[in-house]
């Protein structure tokens, strides 16, 4: 059952085009454990947020990840998505604190890498 | 007596008559031309008048009109698959927002229930990142969950969310409240019905109406009684908008004037539209309830455009005299105008006779006053003013119309001041004073603020003791003592020393004693955080250095200034609540300082949002020494002071936290979080005088109510590459065996692991496991067993 649900939302991420911009991660990964019963409510929040975003809609896109944080708490992916939508707004002390925050709730080395690659980007925009 | 001069006058009269008869030609010749003047005059002084007049009209009536309050909101109630609901909650939850429980749901604001599946209409509203239109929804519950959330069609809907609950207002001082309307906006009847009562003629007179005033007199002759009013709308409006509430002719010649003035400049759908938002139609304590949108609320909890007939009709009653019809305190006689309403919009052909007669039957669906108190969060709406007026002045929130979007959670709100008020009750002595308290409670990841309770009872506007009370805090301050000794290369098998200390003054010296009396030597700085144990920590603190440790309470987000005393390691400052929280939300977060929110977004009256707070967060202390002093934290709960939560706490659900207790036991403090909740509660007397109770006693006690209450979600443990789990021997600090006497296992960070091995275990001492053994560690528990078999 859960194999089939999160096959589904990574399915759902791929088809919705967040694959380019989130770098979509392993399988077994997201979202975690605790939040797989919401992960339909996280997922829809999550296509919301980063159709505002290419929208260049980032205040709302916030306020949406905001909302799905509500629900997930600790859930890695959705501070990905706030700390993407900070460095499009080229706001890098955020995007980096909002990076290091989700390193932190990583549950696994494929998860803390995607969170690298942003803070190498990051570091690169900053110098 | 008064016969005599009307006599006098009636001749005098007379004889002018005559006098008058004899001289007309001369006296129309001799005046003339100040009769002409006078006239002149006299048209000059009314067309003045009149402009006077019609700038003061223009002047209020073109402008904006009124002063409105800002609008304090929650947060919405949103459900999704897998939201953790009490059914019987959400229901209480929907009552409170206005939702009217009906057999088929057909349109926004209703709800069906059958045992825990419910069908929602959700009502649409404008939140600041976009329109949520309203939705029908199918839900089903079971286990306190969300396992089904389906659209109309029977798609699944990921989320549905409602309309989020009026929380309150931030009002001038003349507290005057409306929440405006457009005509558009109300329901069918509400102004055909009102004309029909008050002002059958407003789309034809004049500004004043002397049909109505002829028509009313006979009404009111008919009915033996006053029925009806002999003012127009109009007139009504001019009274409440432009003038005194005082009864004088030079009053009505004013008002009447006004009205013609009114009346000559304006569209009567103006005119009536600000009619429905100017009329006052009832009072809560000082706030003034004016205009029907804002009364269908204060009545029935409802937006205006979902009132049915007979509602309709008891709003369009009370007009004539809000306190006499007022509906709460005098049912019977606001029944009786309804249904005289009712009767009228009959008569008039408005409505059929039998949905008159039907709606007649109808109770009065006014909530109860007690539910109205319900609504009103006065500790929250505190801290809402207090963050909003660090961007905002008072002018702009009491009168531009905002809107307030907050964090509130308005069922944990509940259920936080249910804990205390409940477990306060169990606590009280007979013959003492009743104690008080004060409880904040955030989201732990965030620190979004979901909760404030700042009185022992509900709905308590007057001290807030969650921000305002600033009291000492005991060994609350202890966690960040140790978390600077952690971050300076201890560990939590470090052994320290609990023996009796003394620090020189300048004046005189302190020694600190511990809880119990006793010193307890040589300890672990895991068991010394665990027994809040006060001679190792102070004597650790000043090793360290106060400035360091002062350092460490500012870098975790304690803004106060404190003194460098020593006396402050032991908590010997007086700090608030809320204060603690801003303390202990980088414990909850792991790290990261993110400042206690309550405000979300504000919004203007054109709906365009102005300020966004997002949540901000920075990593203040590295990751390790905070997974460290968390878990201590945890051991805290598990086995040292705070393990009583345990009694009232599922013991599967990790959470972390420190008891804090003061001098005579004068304040009982609590600090603790689990995955997805922070709170912190302070319980004591207003007074400042002894309690009976330690920080474990007391404020733990309405910590646990609440934590069981709203079932936390398990904290996780220690994780991350560098961090190793070791047996330690607890007397020395040594590598030990899982299966010795008084040994723990603790979280290093890898190579400060002690090198050295206990070896008072292998010398033939049989023991027991003081831990539970933890599923992973299966194969070595065995391999140890069998050791351990082997050397005893």
């Amino acid at each position: 059952m859960r194999l089939i649900k999160t096959g589904l939302i990574l399915m759902a991420l791929v088809l919705t085009g967040c694959a380019s911009q989130i770098q979509v991660q392993q399988a077994d990964s997201w979202p975690g454990r605790e939040n797989i019963e919401a992960s339909a409510a996280i997922t829809a929040l999550v296509q919301q947020a980063s159709t505002q975003r290419q929208e260049g809609l980032y205040r709302e896109a916030i306020y949406t990840l905001e909302r799905a944080l509500r629900i997930a708490p600790n859930e890695p992916l959705i501070y990905q998505q706030m700390a993407w939508t900070r460095f499009e707004q080229q706001r890098l002390q955020e995007a980096e604190q909002l990076a290091r925050r989700g390193i932190s709730l990583s549950r696994s080395p494929a998860q803390r890498e995607q969170f690298e690659i942003l803070l190498d980007k990051i570091n690169r925009d900053d110098t | 007596m008064t016969r005599k001069p009307t006599r006098s006058k009636k001749n005098k009269t007379t004889s002018r008559k005559r006098f008058g008869k004899a001289a007309k030609p001369s006296f129309f010749h001799r005046f003339r031309s100040t009769l002409i003047k006078l006239a002149i005059t006299g048209l000059a002084v009314l067309m003045m008048l009149l402009a006077w007049v019609d700038a003061i009209i223009t002047e209020k009536f073109d402008g904006r009109k009124w002063q409105i309050p800002a609008k304090v909101y929650a947060s919405p109630l949103e459900l999704y698959e897998g939201r953790q609901i009490d059914p019987d909650k959400l229901q209480k939850q929907l009552k409170q927002q206005g939702y009217q429980a009906v057999s088929n749901v057909r349109r926004p604001g209703t709800f069906s229930r059958q045992g825990n599946g419910y069908v929602i209409y959700s009502r649409g509203f404008h939140f600041p990142d976009g329109d949520e239109e309203p939705r029908k929804a199918k839900v089903r519950i079971a286990g306190d969950k969300v396992t089904s959330l389906r659209d109309h069609r029977g798609s699944v809907l990921p989320l549905l969310r409602l309309d989020p609950q009026l929380i309150g207002g931030i009002y001038p001082s003349s507290y005057e409240d409306r929440l405006l309307i457009r005509s558009e906006q109300t329901p069918k009847y509400l102004i055909p019905g009102l004309l029909a009562v008050e002002d059958r003629d407003f789309y034809d007179h004049f500004g004043l109406s002397v049909s109505g005033i002829a028509r009313a007199f006979w009404v009111n002759l008919q009915a033996g009684g006053v029925v009806q009013g002999g003012s127009t709308l109009t007139q009504q409006l001019v009274k409440s908008f432009y003038l005194s509430n005082e009864r004088t002719l030079t009053r009505k010649a004013k008002e009447a004037l006004m009205s013609i003035a009114l009346d000559l400049r304006y569209d009567k759908d103006e005119i009536l539209e600000t009619y429905l938002n100017e009329i006052y139609l009832g009072q809560q304590g000082r706030r003034a309830i004016h205009g029907f949108g804002l009364a269908s609320q204060f009545y029935f909890s409802q937006p205006l455009q979902e009132l049915d007939l007979a509602r309709t009709a008891l709003l369009v009653g009370i007009v004539k005299g809000p306190s006499y019809y007022n509906p709460r305190r005098y049912p019977q006689r606001a029944r009786a105008r309804r249904n005289l309403v009712l009767d009228v919009m009959v008569s008039e052909g408005l409505v059929p006779k039998a949905e008159a007669e039907r709606s007649k039957r109808l109770p009065l669906g006014v909530v109860s006053r007690a539910q109205l108190d319900g609504n009103a969060f006065p500790a929250y709406l505190d801290l809402v003013k207090q963050q909003l007026r660090q961007d905002y002045d008072n002018q702009d929130l009491t009168s531009e119309g905002l809107r307030i979007f907050t964090h509130m959670d308005p069922l944990l709100q509940r259920q936080a001041q249910t804990s205390m008020s409940g477990a306060l009750q169990q606590l009280d002595r007979k013959g003492k004073p009743r104690l008080q308290g004060a409880m904040v409670v955030t989201s732990a990841q965030t620190g979004d603020v979901l909760a404030v309770v700042g009185d022992r009872q509900s709905g308590y506007a007057g001290f807030n003791r969650a921000i305002e009370a600033r009291r000492p805090v005991g060994s609350l301050l202890k966690p960040a003592i140790y978390l600077t000794a952690l971050q300076q290369g201890y560990t939590l098998g470090s052994i320290i020393s609990d023996a009796p200390v003394e620090v020189q003054g300048t004046k005189e010296s302190w020694k600190p004693r511990n809880y119990d009396k006793k010193s307890h030597g040589n300890v672990l700085l895991y068991d010394a955080l665990l027994k809040s144990y006060n001679q190792a920590a102070a004597r650790l603190g000043m090793q360290l250095g106060l400035d360091n440790v002062l350092a460490t309470f500012q870098t975790l987000g304690l803004n106060a200034s404190i003194p460098a005393y020593p006396s402050v390691l032991l908590g010997s400052s007086a700090l608030s609540p809320l204060e603690m929280t801003a303390m202990y939300q980088t414990f909850a977060t792991g790290g990261f300082r993110a400042q206690p929110r309550a405000i979300r977004a504000v919004v203007n009256a054109q709906g365009e949002t102005l300020k966004r707070y997002a949540l901000e967060i920075t990593q203040v202390v590295a990751d390790e020494p905070m997974a460290l002093v968390r878990h201590a934290m945890t051991g805290v709960m598990k086995e040292g002071t705070g393990r009583g939560v345990y009694r009232q706490l599922d013991p599967a659900i990790r959470v972390a936290g420190k008891t804090g207790t003061t001098n005579d036991q004068r304040d009982s403090w609590f600090a603790g979080f689990s995955d997805d909740l922070l709170a912190v509660v302070w319980v004591g007397n207003d007074d400042n005088t002894p309690t009976h109770l330690t920080g474990s006693s007391g404020a733990l006690r309405v910590w646990g109510n609440f934590m069981q209450r709203v079932a936390p979600r398990s904290l996780h443990e220690p994780l991350g590459e560098r961090i190793r789990w070791t047996w330690i021997d607890r007397s020395n600090g040594l590598k030990g065996r899982k299966m010795c006497d008084n040994t723990v296992r603790l979280p290093y960070v890898a190579g400060t692991e002690p090198a050295g091995s206990s070896r008072r275990c292998g010398t033939g001492i049989r023991s027991k496991p003081e831990v539970s053994p933890p599923a992973a560690d299966k194969k070595e528990s065995l391999l140890d067993k069998f050791k351990a078999w082997f050397q005893s």
